[in-house]
């Protein structure tokens, strides 16, 4: 090493990494696709509907009786429920239309979360009801899927996890959980096996990232806490909490897991 | 009418009134700063043209919650970093970040910049292998902080902490870096 680099001092040395020429890789052309895309999504977000939730599960229910009943669609709608859209294509003979349904990082209900997981979410009884729920997407091996997220705000019988005002945390996505657990071994460096009943849990417990819903979307926040993996059918299971090891197992396997 | 540049609260509240002109400009103002946060990130040239496409779409959905007394480009660059994380911890693409320095590939076209110019060229190839063999959170801080000139505050929005833990996050790499410099080539 330079003797001038070794004896500059921490601000000289940020001013010469501020002047270094790196070779970035060359920017895209991102600005059409980008704008393509918006300009494509334009329609349903031009029949968003201010509608209160009621009116809008009212609409969901409208919806769904006309899918059920193929009702002939002459042009395509999309109705835009602000969580989720529901699409009716376009009525082909002999077809019935399917609706699609996509998360957009909005507090949704259980049902919904349940339609867009393909099955009912089964809650831990000592967890109770959820106080917030809502749905983003996650990239795994098998592509783009909805990501389901479940939290439960601290109480006395659930400590708050650090970083966060909750006190339990459960994300459920479509996917494979030893690929999870190897992630959250890279931030936390601790991972340990339990089989309980045939099923292999992963445990691990310090600072990692975990998703949540704020005024900002659903971004990842930096988090100190404990976290369970889990398989559960095609699912993954993934609750965070600031529990010992022995109380959580207890809180999943007395959920009714098989 | 020419005129001075609309500042980015402008353009975002055009935007989000529907002015997808105004939504372009920021995405041709952002798009390069926007595109290497997220190579920072994910090493990988595609994954971060992903990344910085899909965080701007979803940044333009988001624009209703966006606060105009707020700065577009570390609220923008946040949604970017985010993302690249959501990509690179599920794609498992974090292959170690190749730096290098332009005048190691260039044809000696351009000239050096000044600053450039006095900093060796020996002295830069120094300091890109010691940032190549840093982790990828200390190579993220110092590349926000000093790569890509980010302040202390977009840093600290960027990595999604409190300024002061930025900063101590950024000493401890500077720490780290300066072990590397140090240390046996």
């Amino acid at each position: 090493m330079s003797e001038r680099i070794r004896s500059m001092s921490d601000d000289e040395l940020g001013g010469a990494l501020a002047t270094l020429d790196v070779d970035w890789a060359a920017t895209p052309e991102l600005a059409s696709e980008i704008m393509a895309r918006v300009s494509s999504d334009r329609l349903p977000r031009m029949v968003r509907l201010p509608l209160s939730r009621p009116k809008r599960i009212l609409l969901i229910a409208a919806a769904t009786l006309l899918l059920l009943a193929g009702a002939a669609v002459a042009a395509k709608i999309i109705i835009d429920l602000g969580a989720i859209v529901v699409e009716v294509a376009p009525n082909h003979p002999g077809l019935l239309p399917t609706p699609s349904i996509v998360p957009t990082g909005e507090p949704i209900t259980l049902r919904e979360a349940g339609i867009l997981l393909g099955q009912d979410v089964t809650l831990p009884p000592r967890l109770g009801e959820p106080d917030r729920v809502w749905a983003d997407t996650v990239f795994t091996d098998s592509g783009e899927v909805p990501r389901v997220t479940l939290a439960w705000r601290a109480r006395p019988d659930l400590p708050q996890i650090e970083g966060t005002r909750y006190g339990a945390v459960l994300v459920v996505f479509e996917g494979d959980a030893n690929q999870a657990s190897k992630e959250l071994y890279e931030d936390t460096g601790v991972l340990r096996f339990e089989t309980i009943d045939g099923i292999e849990y992963y445990w691990t417990r310090g600072t990692h990232l975990l998703q949540l819903l704020t005024s900002e979307g659903v971004v990842y926040v930096r988090v100190e806490g404990n976290v369970l993996l889990w398989r559960e059918g095609s699912h993954t299971m993934r609750l965070e909490t600031d529990l010992p090891k022995a109380e959580v197992l207890r809180i999943v396997t007395s959920s009714g897991t098989p | 009418m020419e005129g001075r540049p609309l500042e980015d609260a402008e353009l975002a509240r055009r935007a989000r009134d529907g002015d997808d002109a105004a939504y372009e400009d920021l995405v041709k103002r952002y798009g390069q700063i926007a595109f290497r946060v997220a190579w920072l990130v994910t090493h990988d040239r595609g994954e971060a043209e992903d990344s910085a496409q899909e965080a701007f779409v979803k940044a333009y959905y988001a624009l209703p919650r966006f606060r105009p007394d707020s700065p577009f480009r570390p609220w923008l660059l946040k949604i970017v970093a985010n993302e690249a994380r959501n990509r690179a911890r599920s794609t498992r693409r974090r292959q170690g970040l190749a730096l290098r320095t332009a005048a190691a590939v260039s044809d000696g076209d351009a000239a050096p910049s000044p600053e450039t110019a006095a900093l060796a060229r020996e002295d830069q190839e120094t300091l890109i292998a010691a940032l190549n063999r840093l982790s990828p959170p200390d190579r993220e801080v110092i590349g926000y902080r000093f790569l890509l000139g980010l302040s202390e505050a977009e840093t600290a929005d960027v990595l999604d902490v409190r300024v002061g833990t930025a900063k101590s996050r950024l000493s401890r790499a500077m720490g780290r870096l300066r072990t590397v410099l140090e240390g046996p080539s």
